[in-house]
C-alpha cells in the first residue's frame, strides 16, 4: 500500500469486538467473516479512524513497543488480507 | 379478526389472524413454535411483539437494503427501523417488532417447509429489535445446568438429544432457540418445540416416542408424554457442545478455546444475521455466550445410541452437574 494511503472499512462490515481482545469482522454482503487477533483489531480500530497506513504503524509501534519496520510489515500484511477479502473500500487520498 | 395472545420466549405475542385462515395459521405456529396458549403478565419479561394479517402489502418502495438471501426463495430487506421478509407468495414487513403480513392463498398449497421457513423467519424478524436472537442448536438441561448442541443437520444433535432425555434430562427445544441478554448471564429460550429426525433415530430409544406429528408425511413431532413433564422453557447455557458423528464406539469431548466457539456460534447464525446492527448486536451476544460458558467439540460415538447412560455420564462430566 503507497505511503499516505487512507483506506477505509467498507460500510456492509459488521464489527464485534471479543472479550479477549481479539475481534469479529463479517461482510454482510459476501458473507465472509474475519477474526482478528489483538494487534489486528487494534489496526482495524486506527483504520476506522481514519489514520493512514504510515500513521498506523506509527502507532502499533508504540503501543506493543515493536520496531517500526516490523510495524509497518503487519500493517501492510493485514491491509493486503483486508483488502483481498473484500473488507476494504480502498486507499482514499 | 380473530385476535390470538400467547407467549413466546417471555415476549407477549398478539396475532391478529384472518379468519379464513386462522385455524391453519394457528395449526402451523403450534406444531412448530413453543408457545404458551394461556398467557401470564408475569412472563412479559422480555417485551411485546405482535402479526397482524392482512388481505395486501404494498411493494417496496424508497431505499431499503439487500436482499439478504436465508433460504431459497426467501429473501430479507431492511432499512433503518423496518425490516421486510419476501418470498414467492408471502411478505411480512416489520416495524420493531409489531409487523403485517400478507399470505396469499398459494401460500398454503406450497410444502409444508417452507410455510414453516417463513413463520420462523418472520417470528426471529419480530423478536431481534427486543434483543432476542435465533442460534441453530438444541438445548438440554440438568440440574439447572444448561447445554446447547451446536451443530449443522446431520451432525448428531437430535440424536444426542434423544439419548440424553432417557436418562432423565430435561429438554428445551430442537435445531432453534432464542437467546438474549438476561440477569444471569446470555440465556436460551424455548423457540422450536417439535423435533425433526431422519430415518428411525426414535427406535433406537425405546422409551421414547414422538408425539403425533401434524402434517402427514413430515417427520417432525414433539416428544411425547415420556418427556412432556420434563421440558423447560429457558436455561443458562454454561456447556456449549459443537456436535460432529465420528465412527467410534465411544463418543469423546475436545475442549475449544472462547474465540474459536464464538466462531463456530457465528457459523451456525450465519443465515440469521441480516442487518449490520442486528449482526454486531448478536454477534457480541454469541461472545458473551462463549464466554459464560465451556465450549467442547463433541465427537458423537456409537454409545449415544448403544449406551446413553455412559453418555450422559461424559456430558454431566462436561457440565459439572450432579448426576440425576
Amino acid at each position: 500500500m503507497a505511503q499516505g494511503a487512507r483506506p477505509m472499512p467498507q460500510p456492509n462490515v459488521a464489527y464485534t469486538q471479543l472479550p479477549n481482545g481479539e475481534a469479529v469482522l463479517l461482510h454482510m454482503e459476501k458473507r465472509k467473516y474475519y477474526v482478528l487477533n489483538v494487534t489486528a483489531a487494534r489496526i482495524w480500530d486506527m483504520l476506522s479512524e481514519g489514520r493512514t497506513a504510515d500513521e498506523m504503524a506509527a502507532g502499533l509501534a508504540d503501543e506493543f513497543e515493536v520496531d517500526a519496520e516490523h510495524a509497518r510489515e503487519s500493517v501492510s500484511r493485514l491491509l493486503s488480507e483486508l483488502g483481498s477479502g473484500g473488507f476494504l473500500r480502498g486507499p482514499a487520498r | 379478526m380473530a385476535a390470538w395472545r400467547l407467549a413466546l420466549c417471555g415476549v407477549e405475542f398478539n396475532l391478529d389472524l384472518k379468519p379464513g385462515t386462522a385455524s391453519q395459521t394457528r395449526a402451523l405456529w403450534e406444531e412448530f413454535l413453543v408457545a404458551d396458549r394461556v398467557f401470564d403478565d408475569r412472563r412479559a419479561v422480555n417485551g411485546h411483539a405482535g402479526f397482524r394479517f392482512v388481505d395486501v402489502i404494498p411493494a417496496r418502495r424508497g431505499r431499503w437494503s439487500g436482499p439478504f438471501q436465508i433460504a431459497n426463495g426467501l429473501d430479507i430487506w431492511r432499512r433503518p427501523g423496518e425490516s421486510r421478509l419476501e418470498s414467492l407468495h408471502a411478505c411480512l414487513q416489520a416495524r420493531g417488532s409489531h409487523a403485517e403480513v400478507c399470505l396469499a392463498d398459494e401460500f398454503w398449497q406450497g410444502p409444508i417447509r417452507q410455510q414453516r421457513q417463513f413463520l420462523f423467519s418472520g417470528v426471529l424478524l419480530t423478536l431481534q429489535p427486543l434483543g432476542l436472537h435465533g442460534l441453530h442448536a438444541n438445548g438440554v438441561a440438568t440440574g439447572g445446568c444448561g447445554v446447547l448442541i451446536c451443530g449443522p443437520s446431520g451432525s448428531g444433535k437430535t440424536s444426542a438429544t434423544l439419548s440424553l432425555l432417557t436418562q432423565g434430562w430435561r429438554y428445551l427445544a430442537d435445531d432453534a432457540v432464542a437467546i438474549c441478554a438476561g440477569g444471569r448471564g446470555v440465556e436460551a429460550h424455548a423457540l422450536r418445540r417439535s423435533m425433526s429426525w431422519r430415518g428411525d433415530a426414535w427406535r433406537a430409544f425405546p422409551g421414547l416416542r414422538p408425539g403425533r406429528a401434524r402434517f402427514a408425511g413430515e417427520q417432525m413431532a414433539p416428544p411425547g408424554r415420556q418427556a412432556r413433564d420434563r421440558w423447560v422453557t429457558r436455561c443458562v447455557p454454561r456447556t456449549l457442545l459443537f456436535s460432529e458423528v465420528a465412527r467410534t464406539s465411544r463418543s469423546r469431548l475436545e475442549p475449544l478455546g472462547q474465540t474459536e466457539a464464538v466462531l463456530r456460534l457465528v457459523k451456525q447464525s450465519a443465515g440469521l444475521l441480516t442487518g449490520q446492527k442486528s449482526a454486531e448486536e448478536q454477534i457480541g451476544l454469541l461472545s458473551h455466550l462463549a464466554g459464560q460458558a465451556s465450549s467442547y467439540r463433541l465427537l458423537a460415538g456409537r454409545d449415544v445410541y448403544a449406551d446413553p447412560p455412559a453418555f450422559s455420564a461424559l456430558i454431566m462430566q462436561a457440565t459439572g452437574a450432579v448426576p440425576i
